[in-house]
C-alpha cells in the first residue's frame, strides 16, 4: 500500500510513454516498472533516467508518485494515470490499454 | 484557391530537408533535446501526453479535395487512421513518430501543406470566416487579405521571436463567424460610400487565462495600407510587449496595461514614422493573389429546384438537416453545407481517414473540390447546388456525418483535454460526450434553439469556453477533476466573455447541471428569445438558484 515512485519518460524515436523496469529496460507497461519505495531508491532511478537521456533512448524522464494496488501499479495523479493507460475515450486505433496488460508485475 | 508558386514550393521543400537533417542529428544524439525542441516546434511537432503531436496548418481553413485526401493517407500511413480538426481551423495528428515525421512533412509538401508556424512565438495560421467567399451576407471574400498576411508573416524575420504567439482572424461579413474580436488582431471588412474597401482593425482580444474582447484602433483602414499598419502594431507589441512573464506577454495585456487610447497613439506614431512597404506593391500583390480566389463558374439556377422540393416533401429528417446545417449561399440555387463532426457521443472535431475521403469525394463531385474547416471543429462544402443536397446528405448519413445539429447544443466545441494534452488539467472530451448523449434528440435540440457549449480542459481555453453560451472549464484539485461553468459568453459581432456561475461540478454531475440550465431557460424564456438573449436579459441569478438552491 505504501506510496513509491516510478520513473517515466517518452521514447525519443516515437514519443511513446515508457517506464523504467527493474532490469533497466523501458517498458510501455507501467506494471513492469520498478516501484521505488525509499527516497534513495527513487533518487537512483532519477539518475538512471538522466543516463538514458544522455544516450538518447528517451526524453523528458521524471519520477511519478504511484502505489501498487493488487497486481497493478497505479499513479496517484489522474494525469499520470491517463498517461500510463492512454486516452480514456474510445478512439480509433486504440489497443489494449498498456496498464491493463496481463504481464506480471515486476517486484521492486 | 491559392496555389503555391515556385518560391512557396521551394521554401517548403527546403524546410522539410532541413528538418530531416535536424531529426537525424537528434536521433543520433548530435543535438540535445534542449537544442532540438525549438526546431521541432517551429515545424509544428509537439510532445504531448502520449507522444508526439503534429499540428498542420490549414491556411484560413480552406483546403482542396486533393489535400483532404492526402491528410487521410497521412493519418493511415503515419498515425492511427484519424485526425482532429481544431478550433484554429487546423488539423492535428496525435500519434506520429519523430523518426517518420520528416517523411510525413514531405508528403504534406507534395500537396502544398506544412506545419510551419503552428507553434512558437510567431504569427500563427491566419483564420477566417469558414463561409468566406460564399456567404449571402458577405461584402467580399476576405481570403486574399488572409493569404497576403500569411505570405507577409511567414518567416518574417522581425516577427519570428515575439513576446508570445500571435493570432490574426479576418472576416468580410457583418455577421462575425470568425471571432475577430477575440484574436490578437481581428480584421473586419467595411465598404465606404464609394464602394471602396477598408478594414476595421481590432486589437487585443483573446481568451486564455485573461479573456478580453479586442478594441478597435481603426474603423476604416484603406485596404492597401493594411500591411504597413499591421507592421506598426507588431512593432509596438514587439517593443513594449512584456517578456518577463509568459502569462502577461500577449498583446491583450499590453493593450490593457497601456490603455486603449495610449496604445492607439503609439501605433499611429509608429505608423506615421515607419518605413513601410509601398502601397503600389501591396495593391499589385493583392490583385495577383485575388485572382486565385475568383469565384467558380456558377450555373444560373432558379431559387426553387423541383427535385430538391420533392425530396424535402418525402423526408422530414432531410428537412431538419437542411434547416440546421445549410447556410445561405450568395448565389441562387446553391447552399453552404456544414458537415457536423459532432455525432452523438462522438469526439468533437475527430474524423477518420475514411470520412476525410468521403468528404474529399463529395467536394470533387459537388463543391468545386473545395472544403473548409470551421473553428467550431466542423467541415464545410461551400458550393453545393440545392438539387445535389439530398445525395450529399445520404452519403454523409451513411458515413456517420449526417448529424443535424449545427449551432445547436449537440454542436459542442471541445479541446482534446487531458486525454491527449500535456497542458490540460482535466479531460474535456468525455464531458462533451456525456452532454451530447444527454441531448441527443434532434427535435429537442431544435426546440432549445441556438446554444453553444464550449469546453476547455485547462485555463488556456483552446475549447473557447469563455465565449460559450454555456462554457465549461476543466480544473483539478488534489488530483481530481472538476468543472466550472460560465454563462453568457459569445464570439459573434456582439462578443462577450461568460461569467462564472459558482461552485464547480464533478464529471458525473456536469451533464445534469447543463440539463438544469437548459430547463431553466426553457422555463423563463420569452417569445422567441434565444438562450444567449435570455441570459443577457435575466443575468445569472435564476440559473444559480436552479443549480445551487438546496432542494
Amino acid at each position: 500500500m505504501a506510496l513509491g515512485h516510478v520513473l517515466t519518460a517518452n521514447r525519443l524515436s516515437d514519443g511513446i510513454v515508457v517506464f523504467l523496469t527493474a532490469t533497466s529496460a523501458w517498458s510501455e507497461k507501467i506494471n513492469e516498472a520498478v516501484l521505488a519505495r525509499e527516497p534513495l531508491a527513487a533518487e537512483a532511478l532519477e539518475k538512471r533516467g538522466v543516463e538514458f537521456e544522455d544516450t538518447n533512448l528517451v526524453t523528458g524522464a521524471y519520477l511519478i508518485e504511484a502505489e501498487r494496488q493488487g497486481g497493478t501499479i497505479v499513479p496517484t495523479h489522474v494525469r499520470e494515470r491517463i498517461r500510463a493507460c492512454g486516452p480514456t475515450i474510445a478512439y480509433l486505433g486504440a489497443q489494449t490499454p498498456p496498464c491493463q496488460a496481463d504481464a506480471p508485475a515486476v517486484a521492486a | 484557391m491559392y496555389r503555391y508558386d515556385e518560391f512557396d514550393q521551394t521554401f517548403v521543400d527546403q524546410r522539410v530537408e532541413q528538418f530531416r537533417s535536424q531529426t537525424s542529428r537528434r536521433l543520433s544524439g548530435e543535438l540535445t533535446e534542449e537544442e532540438f525542441k525549438p526546431l521541432r516546434l517551429m515545424n509544428g511537432l509537439y510532445l504531448q501526453l502520449h507522444g508526439y503531436m503534429l499540428r498542420v496548418a490549414i491556411p484560413y481553413g480552406t483546403l482542396s479535395a486533393v489535400q483532404m485526401r492526402a491528410l487521410a493517407d497521412i493519418s493511415e500511413k503515419y498515425d492511427k487512421g484519424y485526425g482532429h480538426f481544431t478550433t484554429r481551423q487546423n488539423i492535428q495528428f496525435n500519434w506520429p513518430k519523430l523518426e517518420e515525421t520528416p517523411d510525413l512533412l514531405a508528403d504534406l509538401a507534395r500537396v502544398e501543406m506544412h506545419a510551419i508556424q503552428t507553434s512558437g512565438n510567431c504569427i500563427r495560421n491566419v483564420t477566417a470566416d469558414h463561409w468566406a467567399g460564399v456567404a449571402a451576407d458577405e461584402l467580399a471574400d476576405p481570403r486574399p487579405v488572409a493569404e497576403l498576411i500569411r505570405q507577409w508573416s511567414s518567416l518574417h524575420p522581425e516577427f519570428s521571436f515575439l513576446p508570445r504567439k500571435f493570432k490574426v482572424a479576418v472576416t468580410g461579413a457583418p455577421a462575425d463567424r470568425a471571432a475577430v474580436k477575440l484574436h490578437d488582431i481581428g480584421l473586419r471588412l467595411h465598404l465606404n460610400e464609394a464602394g471602396e474597401r477598408g478594414w476595421e482593425v481590432i486589437v487585443g482580444g483573446g481568451q486564455g487565462r485573461t479573456p478580453m474582447v479586442g478594441i478597435t484602433v481603426r474603423d476604416f483602414l484603406p485596404e492597401e495600407e493594411l500591411l504597413g499598419y499591421l507592421e506598426a502594431i507588431m512593432r509596438v507589441y514587439n517593443l513594449f510587449g512584456r517578456r518577463d512573464n509568459k502569462y502577461k506577454a500577449r498583446i491583450k495585456i499590453l493593450v490593457h496595461e497601456t490603455g486603449a487610447e495610449e496604445f492607439s497613439r503609439l501605433v499611429e506614431e509608429e505608423y506615421a514614422r515607419a518605413p513601410r512597404p509601398s502601397v503600389e506593391v501591396e495593391r499589385k500583390e493583392l490583385d495577383r493573389i485575388s485572382a486565385y480566389f475568383a469565384p467558380p463558374a456558377y450555373e444560373e439556377l432558379g431559387a426553387v429546384e423541383p427535385e430538391f422540393e420533392r425530396r424535402k416533401l418525402e423526408n422530414p429528417e432531410f428537412v431538419r438537416w437542411i434547416r440546421t446545417n445549410i447556410g445561405a449561399h450568395r448565389v441562387a440555387g446553391y447552399g453552404i453545407v456544414n458537415i457536423s463532426l459532432k455525432p452523438t457521443g462522438g469526439i468533437p472535431g475527430d474524423a477518420t481517414a475514411e470520412q476525410m475521403r468521403t468528404i474529399a469525394d463529395l467536394a470533387e463531385r459537388f463543391s468545386h473540390s473545395e472544403i473548409r474547416v470551421s473553428h467550431h471543429q466542423n467541415l464545410v462544402l461551400p458550393d453545393v447546388k440545392l438539387s445535389n443536397l439530398y445525395e450529399v446528405w445520404t452519403v454523409l448519413v451513411a458515413d456517420g456525418m449526417g448529424e443535424a445539429n449545427i449551432g445547436l447544443l449537440g454542436d459542442i466545441i471541445s479541446c482534446p483535454g487531458l486525454d491527449y494534452c500535456a497542458l490540460a488539467t482535466a479531460r474535456s472530451i468525455p464531458i462533451a460526450q456525456s452532454i451530447s448523449r444527454q441531448f441527443s434528440d434532434p427535435a429537442r435540440l431544435e426546440e432549445i434553439g441556438p446554444l453553444r457549449v464550449n469546453i476547455s480542459g485547462c485555463i488556456n481555453a483552446c475549447g473557447h469556453h469563455h465565449v460559450g453560451h454555456i462554457g465549461i472549464l476543466g480544473l483539478e484539485k488534489k488530483g481530481k477533476e472538476f468543472y466550472q461553468v460560465t454563462l453568457g459568453g459569445h464570439s459573434g459581432t456582439d462578443a462577450s466573455i461568460g461569467g462564472v456561475l459558482g461552485k464547480g461540478f464533478s464529471e458525473d454531475e456536469i451533464a445534469g447541471a447543463v440539463e438544469i440550465i437548459v430547463d431553466t431557460y426553457l422555463d423563463i424564456r420569452e417569445n422567441d428569445e434565444s438562450f444567449l438573449e435570455c441570459v443577457r436579459r435575466v443575468g445569472t441569478p435564476p440559473f444559480k438558484e436552479a443549480l445551487y438552491a438546496p432542494a
